[in-house]
């Protein structure tokens, strides 16, 4: 990643070319690694994941679902791509991803206000999540 | 004073503030040890940073993981809570005589 991003900057300081063109290259990285996403192989990994979810133990021994039950099967319909299915599924993974891939890049990069951003983002979480709870708590009764 | 230190353990507060949320599933179990464990670590830097504010930077990090911190640790408290007072009262509807007496 670091490598990539020095790499970047040392294209950026000596522009010869158009912008434009840059913005292709990184385009066609982009497209360099779906072709690499493609090469795994999806349908393997696909039913290894539904054939080893790990179970939730407040499922298994109390009978009421937990705050975080759902998140591995929507996870699973996301790499499907499901979108929508994955979101009535469990509301707040998207907003969790982006809020881990944030954070990640948050550290390496030092952004000026990442810290109160991923406040808002973790308040969005919290708030997500616990509605998605409670709703569906109401729709068993 | 022109050579800042980044304050230690900032990010570190950050990350298991939003870990504590992202791990409070589990009975909450998790979650409370990474809060408690974030608040305790967030406790001595702030006095670190409170000490001589000029030599460090970062924070508006430490703060926001605190927050954080924070929350999980209620969030995941009430949830044990809960769980615990649904264990007492269903286990006090069981017939605990019959079983026994089987």
């Amino acid at each position: 990643m670091k490598v990539i991003w020095i790499w970047l900057e040392s294209k950026w300081d000596n522009i010869n070319e158009p912008k434009n063109l840059i913005y292709l290259k990184l385009l066609c990285l982009l497209q360099g690694s779906f072709y690499f996403l493609g090469l795994l192989r999806m349908n393997e990994i696909i039913t290894f994941l539904e054939n080893n979810l790990l179970f939730c133990p407040s499922k298994e021994f109390i009978g009421i679902e937990c705050l975080g039950c759902g998140l591995q099967r929507s996870f699973i319909l996301l790499i499907k791509g499901e979108f929508l299915n994955s979101i009535i599924m469990y509301p707040a993974l998207i907003p969790m991803l982006i809020m881990i891939g944030y954070l990640v890049s948050h550290i390496y990069f030092d952004f000026k206000n990442g810290a109160s951003i991923l406040k808002y983002f973790y308040f969005l979480n919290i708030i997500l999540i616990v509605a998605n709870y409670f709703i569906k708590q109401l729709s068993y009764i | 004073m022109e050579n800042k230190q980044q304050l230690p353990n900032a990010t570190l507060v950050l990350i298991f503030g939003i870990v504590s949320i992202v791990t409070c599933f589990c009975y909450g179990i998790i979650g409370l040890i990474f809060g408690i464990v974030a608040l305790v670590i967030s406790k001595q830097s702030i006095k670190l940073y409170n000490e001589n504010p000029e030599l460090y930077y970062g924070y508006e990090n430490l703060k926001a993981g605190r927050i954080c911190a924070i929350v999980g640790i209620s969030l995941s408290s009430l949830y044990l809570l809960f769980i615990l007072a649904y264990i007492i009262f269903v286990g006090a509807l069981i017939p605990w005589t019959e079983i026994i007496n089987q």
